[in-house]
């Protein structure tokens, strides 16, 4: 090659024989970290099964049956030995269970549609939440009772962008007047300024503020028409496949929990409070309240607590799809499993 | 940026010899334990070359900074006149320059930006500036070396760049503390002749520390030899020499200096050490 | 540099990328990892091709805020550093609280810039400032210390006075040492406006790369979160680059 001296010949092997090094290097690091951990469940000497689940956010009332049936016993009675990780800001649950770090996680329901797209196979077993529990607040003497109002006026609103409800409001009801500024996570603004409206979990910055004084109301987002399962507690299909018994004591089990946790909260409160510091018992009482109406619906009065069907899948995918968000809509019985009977059924 | 100092620029200031005496009365100074200087009494005429001569260490450039106005002596006094007139130490040693052994030039400036600082620090014009720094600088024969830059010269054109900066501001005092010392013995007898031709022309009151006696006896019309730490005067002779050439090195008259100088050091050594 | 050393210095690195890249192309096809663990380079390439548009305008922006960050810390560092070589007790006194800048991690304090200085550029660059310029004040305050006594002596015997002194003798003469400051400063400047821009970088039409990388990963959409961070480690290997270059042309002048 016309240009190549001796000097770049003679560093051609020492080059190739470095860069294959380092890449070797790359190769195994790559191997070693692709393995994910697909341990199997440890058997005890009492025969219990011992699983990991990661929680999305640290303790709160989002995960009170969780925790109300650890204290209760309800995992040891279906022989499960459940640890309960606790999660906070940046814990990526839904991609933990997807690779087998963990056995089961609690993620959003719409993230078990978009993972897919991105090779991620998750399936839930147990919805905590019903409806959306996110929403719009607005201070207590604002004049509007609706997001469909609030949608046709000239307000502020500070929202995430990217929000999947807050594109389909747009385009059921417009929302050319509104004025959509970014949402910072700090409620000190709102509470400045009594014609600002925000996103909000119903169950925790209006609790937040009632404690500071500041009366509000919260705007569901299932207005939107877009209201996905939420606070999903799922795992790799592959596990739900294999393990399709431990799934369906997981399930159980949680059913009870749950039910015990909407009869009585503050004992399972007073515990969590003692795991999540910054959340005092009270505040969680009041946030608990908050959240009752979204754990339960007609489907889960048929089905019983956590229930999922394949009409709400099935609508929840074609949004995702029309909305861009996902490209095409999967087999709605691939997003879930459902096989528990309805007796723990609360009212 | 200030305004300069209100005085006029030196060149102005006289040619002709130079009418500034230096008088040093009893002057010591210690560094905490060590004596470096003790009570040395001595006078510097106008236009007189004078070298200080001694043993390493012996007190010599504690003496000339502190003639400088580098240093203050614990006791006695210096004191500087002109035609005569008290000159207080601030105005004396504004007509004063100093010459050291590392040339002290600025890395990043070019000769002539090295040149020119002394004159860039009393605020002349920029055009003079260059003018009188050029002119300098085409004195120490460094004409052709004027835009380069310090680490592209020899060691002996680092010293004439150094010279050439002393003398831009037409000193009438001149203080050298072993300009030399750092170079080869062939360019430090060039250097010689040019410095011995400069007092020449421009007639300051010059002051030399060295090591070289042979140095000290071309260029210096008195030579002083102290004694070990603390310095003392030892022997204070004048010298008359009446050829500066290359040859004078090699002539009767000169090796004669040369060896009573030697012989007065040597012995002040000497008698220094049984103290 | 001539050609066969260029060469010579440029293959080894080109062919160990090279070959690291078809290595992570292949691993990721043989073990079959799913996308949102680890997206193969040619869906990083793609996205980085198909989004082109989008990513340029957010590279700009994150590039902006790079540069006016880099270089308010340059200016504000060699001043601060500067006015703590004023005195012994200036510096005693002050040099500690500097520290703070050092030691304080970033990804803490940026809640509370947001706090003080709202949304958006402002805060996204002085993030960028917070971070950057502790290396600019502590090189130049040791670059200025290092002045060689002897010049200034020379200095203090023409009587120049402190700001001659300052802008004549210690700037050039601190300037090597300023120069490494600012190289450091220069990829320091990039982690400071990402991380500023991971909390204060939504509002304005253009999402800059932090923004990116956040909506990315929520969208796991992995192989736009490596597309992004690439951007961004481009912008402070160019920012690095000019500054390093102009440090080698400096260094010739200055150097010692």
């Amino acid at each position: 090659m016309p240009g190549m001296s001796n000097l770049m010949i003679k560093e051609l092997p020492r080059a190739i024989s470095r860069a294959l090094r380092i890449s070797s290097v790359v190769i195994v690091a790559l191997a070693l970290g692709s393995c994910g951990d697909d341990r199997a469940p440890v058997e005890g000497a009492q025969s219990t099964e011992r699983v990991r689940l990661q929680l999305n956010w640290v303790p709160e009332p989002e995960f009170g049956g969780i925790y109300a049936a650890e204290a209760a016993g309800y995992f040891k009675d279906e022989g499960l030995d459940v640890e309960i990780i606790k999660g906070g800001p940046g814990v990526a649950a839904p991609q933990l269970a997807a690779s087998g770090s963990v056995e089961f996680a609690v993620v959003g329901g719409e993230q078990i549609l978009t993972l897919r797209g991105a090779g991620g196979m998750l399936v839930g077993i147990y919805a905590i939440y019903q409806d959306d529990p996110m929403g719009i607040m607005v201070h207590a003497n604002s004049p509007f009772n609706s997001l469909e109002q609030l949608w046709n006026s000239d307000s502020t609103v500070a929202c995430e962008a990217n929000l999947s409800w807050v594109a389909m409001l747009n385009r059921r009801f417009g929302g050319k007047s509104l004025k959509l500024i970014p949402h910072t996570g700090s409620v000190a603004q709102f509470a400045s300024d009594p014609k600002l409206a925000q996103q909000c979990f119903v169950f925790a910055e209006p609790v937040t503020l009632d404690a500071q004084g500041v009366k509000t109301r919260v705007l569901l987002s299932k207005e939107s028409g877009f209201n996905p399962y939420n606070a999903v507690v799922a795992t790799k299909a592959s596990y739900a496949k294999g393990h399709p018994e431990t799934c369906r004591k997981l399930a159980r089990a949680l059913q009870r929990g749950w039910a015990r946790y909407i009869e009585s909260p503050e004992e399972t409160n007073a515990i969590m409070a003692k795991l999540n510091p910054a959340m005092t018992k009270e505040a969680m009482d009041a946030s608990a309240k908050r959240q009752e109406p979204l754990l339960q619906s007609a489907d889960t009065d048929r089905l019983g607590l956590g229930a999922m069907t394949v009409e709400r899948w099935t609508e929840i995918g074609k949004q995702l799809v029309d909305l861009g968000k996902i490209g095409s809509a999967p087999d709605p019985t691939e997003l879930f499993v459902w096989e528990v009977a309805s007796n723990a059924s609360v009212k | 940026m200030l305004p300069p100092m209100s005085f006029a620029p030196r060149a102005e200031a006289s040619s002709g010899t130079s009418a500034l005496t230096i008088d040093l009365r009893a002057v010591s100074r210690s560094y905490g334990s060590v004596h470096a200087v003790d009570a040395v009494t001595l006078g510097i005429d106008a236009g007189e070359f004078v070298a200080l001569i001694g043993p390493s260490g012996c007190g010599k450039t504690t003496l000339l900074r502190m003639i400088g106005g580098l240093d203050a002596p614990d006791s006695g006094e210096i004191a500087y006149r002109e035609h005569d007139r008290v000159l207080s130490a601030e105005l004396a040693l504004q007509r004063a320059a100093i010459c050291f052994q590392e040339p002290r030039l600025l890395p990043w400036r070019s000769v002539l930006a090295n040149v020119e600082l002394p004159l860039e620090l009393l605020g002349v014009e920029r055009d003079e500036r260059r003018e009188r720094a050029m002119a300098s600088i085409g004195r120490m024969r460094l004409g052709d070396a004027a835009d380069r830059l310090p680490s592209q010269l020899s060691g002996g054109m680092r010293m004439r760049a150094a010279m050439a900066r002393a003398l831009v501001t037409r000193p009438r005092l001149l203080l050298l503390d072993e300009p030399f010392g750092a170079l080869d013995e062939v360019t430090r007898q060039e250097l010689d002749e040019e410095l011995y031709a400069l007092w020449e022309q421009d007639r300051f009151t010059a002051v030399l520390v060295t090591h070289s006696i042979p140095e000290a006896v071309f260029l210096a019309s008195r030579c002083v030899v102290f004694s070990p730490r603390p310095a003392r005067v030892l022997v204070d002779r004048s010298i008359a020499i009446d050829d500066h050439s290359t040859s004078v090195r090699t002539s009767d008259d000169f090796n004669e200096h040369v060896r009573f100088l030697s012989t007065a050091l040597l012995s002040g050594m000497r008698s220094g050490r049984s103290r | 540099m001539k050609p066969d050393a260029f060469v010579a210095r440029a293959l080894p690195p080109l062919i160990a990328i090279v070959l690291t890249l078809l290595a992570w192309e292949a691993a990721v096809r043989i073990a079959e990892i799913p996308a949102y663990l680890l997206p193969p380079p040619t869906r990083v390439a793609s996205v980085l091709w198909d989004d082109r548009v989008a990513l340029a305008w957010s590279t700009g922006r994150t590039a902006t805020a790079t540069l006016t960050g880099f270089l308010i810390a340059a200016v504000l560092g060699v001043v601060i550093g500067s006015v703590l070589t004023l005195s012994r007790w200036v510096e005693r006194g002050l040099y500690p609280l500097t520290l703070l800048f050092q030691m304080v991690p970033l990804v803490a304090i940026a809640p509370l810039l947001v706090i003080w200085l709202g949304n958006g550029m402002r805060t996204v660059i002085a993030a960028s400032v917070v971070v950057a310029i502790f290396p600019v004040i502590a090189n130049t305050v040791g670059g200025l210390r290092a002045t060689d006594p002897h010049l200034i002596e020379l200095f203090d015997l023409h009587r120049a006075t402190r700001w001659q002194r300052w802008r004549k003798l210690g700037v050039p003469s601190a300037v090597p040492s300023m120069l490494i400051g600012l190289r450091i400063a220069a990829g320091l400047a990039t982690i400071g406006a990402l991380v500023g821009e991971f909390v204060a970088g939504f509002g304005g039409d253009v999402a800059p790369l932090g923004i990116v990388i956040m909506t990315s990963m929520r969208e796991f959409r992995t192989e736009k979160v490596f597309a992004a961070v690439g951007l961004a480690a481009l912008v402070g290997f160019a920012l690095f680059g000019v500054v390093s270059v102009l440090a080698r042309i400096a260094s010739r002048r200055f150097g010692a």
